[in-house]
């Protein structure tokens, strides 16, 4: 099979869509060095939220002539009037396929913009054939480097959220259970960064006492403000109540509220299933949906698999990256998995219906074909979440 | 943050630039895309040509779109995708991926497929690359018919912008042919007239038995009837290049008809028809009827509000008269672009309805207009449905072509449905399958 066919997954969210989903409520000027399509791309298939928001993320309607001549001045011009006529609070500008082959250089473009507007400019070079985490990834270390400044205060049992997009994590709802989760657990303040927080809170980011890491992507951002503010992180999404339990205790602990308490790996009395699981997603929310698993339904062989990149960290022995979809057909033909975990466009890998397929929808994947579907995960809501 | 809206009062509308396609905006702004923008994409289009697949060459990204619209529509088992990576731009090896992957997907696909064509991006018309040669080689290998295509956005203010050219592509597939039968195609639009359309009955009357298109061939060999017809019938603009190329190639001549919803303008347009045609088109009845139809549907609606959009399968402008004749308020018109067939109904629309405001769709000032609180009873088109929000929506979507005087009336049957029967415009929209 040729690598890089692919006959039967769509395309999945691009680097660029990764950038805008973490600027998208930040108040910026957003700006998609492209022709039109990959804004299009952005607004229409990879942002659940841009129904109805006002949220500025504008194409610069890049043409032939304006990249065989090397032209920046017209992009130039563009900006500085939407600059003059929306009054945002900062610009970002970001690459698409088109640019790319002129190697277009959008740190300069970024340092030049800064110079004409008095905004602060942020650069990405993204071009369209990397995925949705290394836009999401550069953009929340990007916000780490450039707004949030040295405490001058520390809050007490403050928490950062870092590395929730839609993307990843679906419907708002979820971000909000995991605030609501934290604060019930004893923290005083959570900011969830880029979905349901202000420009204005991430600039005070460094004030926090703990970063919670929701996705493979968040970790630069953590691992950022963990160097330079000494703020300690903890991965993890809270699945179920068992997990759950040992998620509070953990931030409890690591904020000073409680003494670590000793929470049971398994709850006692549960049989071990000796079925094979294969979860295939985002890396972080695929380890905790593995946690959930062994802790709440004795799954013991349970391995994690992702076209997006995987932290060395984050790995178990056994998990697979994948880079291909062949790599995906053969996964599942060779290694006989007695249950399948992932977005409902993997099923059409699933040979037979002896292997039991449980969807859990990824936007990133399967884009508005599924994101308005509802599935409660955070929390004691997970215990709920699959029937096996 | 908010801002004032960008609009032009119609009375200022300009008339500068290519004549096939005027923006309403001025130059250098950026680009806001709405969530309502979209249309059919290259990608639909072009699998419009029967028992063929696509294969779509480019980076991850450019494909998305077009993927997820074709999993929610049922075109997708025949689209393949071959993503570019960056080490492929320098080496070039993609353009040999081609032929392994082509060679994959033909030898596997069931039902063996009669026809293929390859998509190339932005990039590689950059980078120069010829995948014309590549369809050539592709099709001497295999013995069907195969074709390059191009998603280059790159190109939209050029003379061939991809929504022009890919409809070139299609009906190359259409192989010539000498005899020639009293038959006609149509051209431009992407579905064939609606069942309810008097077409049909009118062109049978006057001796021309087959009304061709392009999405009612169920097989390649049906589409290559398309080359035995008489006469094109370009009825939307897009067709253009195509009717053109098949003119030059298949010895068609053809006649720009577009697509209409005032009385009299269709009735204009069957006389443009008889003049093409050289018969007489007996329409008198069902000029009568449509006329009666219509002032019934106009007593029922009532005097209400209408915001036009330019995602309605009409010309914005056009439409807009149409509703005003027929007595309706039309206070918003939202369109990008204007074009040279327009200028008749713009200036009949500055002289009778000077109060109209044109806005655009991607005007920067577009991402605040929400909160401008635009209201109208109803908007047609989602463009226009989504700005004024509350509205209920007259999709009038691509998918049906409605025409002539049965149009007209289907028009206003639409209208009063969705007054009738309100629905969820977010909910309406995404159903919809549209593509930037």
């Amino acid at each position: 099979m040729v690598k890089g066919l692919y006959k039967k997954l769509p395309p999945f969210a691009p680097d660029y869509s990764g950038v805008c989903s973490v600027l998208f409520e930040l108040g910026g000027l957003v700006v998609v060095h492209d022709a039109g399509g990959c804004t299009g791309n952005i607004t229409c298939y990879d942002e659940p939220r841009w129904y109805g928001n006002s949220s500025a993320t504008l194409s610069s309607e890049l043409r032939e002539l304006e990249v065989v001549l090397g032209d920046d001045s017209k992009v130039f011009n563009k900006i500085e009037k939407a600059v003059a006529d929306l009054k945002r609070r900062f610009i970002a500008i970001l690459g698409s396929p088109a640019p790319m082959v002129i190697g277009t250089d959008y740190g300069a473009i970024a340092t030049s913009l800064a110079k004409k507007t008095n905004l602060p400019v942020l650069a990405f070079d993204t071009n369209g054939m990397k995925y949705y985490d290394e836009g999401v990834s550069m953009a929340f270390l990007q916000l780490a480097k450039k707004f949030t400044r040295p405490p001058l205060v520390t809050k007490d049992k403050a928490v950062n959220i870092i590395g929730a997009t839609p993307l990843d994590l679906g419907d708002r709802s979820h971000m909000e259970e995991l605030m609501l989760l934290l604060l019930n657990a004893g923290c005083e303040e959570v900011c969830c960064w880029s979905m349901g927080s202000t420009l204005e809170q991430i600039e005070e980011g460094a004030q926090a006492n703990l970063n919670i890491v929701v996705s493979r992507a968040g970790l630069e951002g953590a691992r950022y403000l963990q160097n330079h503010y000494n703020i300690p992180y903890l991965v993890g999404i809270p699945i179920g109540k068992e997990e759950t339990r040992s998620f509070v205790a953990n931030v409890r602990s690591l904020l000073g509220i409680a003494h670590k308490e000793e929470i049971d790996k398994k709850s006692a009395n549960l049989a071990v299933d000796k079925r094979t699981v294969l979860i295939i997603g985002e890396q972080v929310m695929g380890n905790s949906l593995r946690k959930y698993l062994r802790r709440e339904k004795g799954l013991e062989k349970v391995t994690v698999a992702s076209f997006f990149n995987m932290d060395n960290s984050l790995l178990e022995a056994g998990d697979i990256p994948l880079k291909h979809e062949d790599q995906l057909t053969k996964l599942i033909e060779n290694q006989r998995f007695d249950v399948i975990i992932g977005d409902p466009l993997y099923q059409t890998f699933v040979p037979t219906k002896d292997i039991c397929f449980l969807e859990f929808p990824h936007v990133a994947v399967s884009s508005r074909l599924h994101w308005d579907k509802k599935l409660e995960y955070i929390g004691d809501y997970g215990s709920f979440l699959f029937e096996l | 943050m908010s801002t004032q809206p960008f609009y032009l009062p119609i009375s200022e509308l300009g008339a500068t630039g290519r004549s096939d396609r005027r923006r309403v905006m001025p130059p250098q702004y950026l680009h806001y895309c709405p969530p309502s923008a979209g249309g059919w994409g290259i990608i639909r289009v072009g699998l419009l040509v029967p028992e063929s697949v696509m294969l779509f060459v480019s980076p991850a990204g450019c494909g998305r779109h077009g993927a997820i619209a074709g999993l929610q529509l049922g075109f997708k088992k025949r689209l393949f995708f071959l993503h570019i990576e960056e080490i492929d731009l320098v080496t070039g090896q993609h353009l040999d991926k081609i032929f392994q992957a082509a060679d994959e997907i033909l030898t596997e696909t069931k039902p063996r497929t009669k026809a293929m064509t390859i998509c190339a991006t932005c990039i590689d018309d950059l980078l120069g690359s010829d995948y014309e040669a590549i369809a050539r080689q592709l099709e001497s290998k295999y013995d069907i018919p195969v074709r390059a295509c191009h998603m280059n956005p790159i190109a939209m203010d050029g003379k061939t912008p991809p929504v022009f050219t890919i409809q070139q592509t299609i009906y190359d597939f259409i192989p010539s042919s000498p005899e020639k039968e009293a038959a006609v195609n149509i051209i431009g639009s992407f579905a064939p007239f609606a069942e309810n359309s008097e077409f049909r009955a009118v062109m049978s009357a006057a001796g021309f038995k087959d009304v061709r298109h392009i999405a009612a061939c169920p097989t390649l060999e049906d589409l290559t009837k398309m080359g035995h017809s008489s006469h094109n019938i370009l009825v939307k603009a897009g067709g253009r290049l195509a009717a053109q190329a098949m003119k030059t190639k298949l010895g068609i001549p053809y006649c720009f008809a577009p697509v209409a919803y005032g009385i009299a303008t269709i009735r204009q347009t069957y006389s443009v028809l008889e003049e093409f045609l050289k018969v007489r088109l007996d329409t008198e009845k069902y000029y009568e009827e449509a006329r009666e139809k219509i002032q019934d549907y106009c007593k029922l609606i009532g005097p209400l509000t209408v915001a036009v959009g330019e995602t309605a399968n009409a010309s914005p402008f056009e439409l807009a008269r149409a509703l005003i004749e027929y007595g309706f308020q039309v206070p918003y018109i939202f369109a990008d672009m204007t074009m040279d067939i327009e200028e008749e109904h713009i200036t009949w629309l500055k002289k009778y309805a000077p109060e109209i405001k044109v806005y655009t769709n991607v005007h920067p000032t577009m991402v605040d207009f929400l909160q401008e609180k635009v209201t109208v009873d109803l908007a047609i088109g989602f463009d226009a449905g989504y700005f004024c929000s509350g509205a209920n929506t007259v999709p009038l979507l691509l998918d049906e072509q409605l025409y002539g005087y049965a149009g007209a009336v289907a028009l206003l049957q639409q209208m009063w449905d969705a007054l009738e029967n309100p629905q969820d415009h977010r909910t309406q929209m995404y159903a919809s399958g549209m593509v930037i």
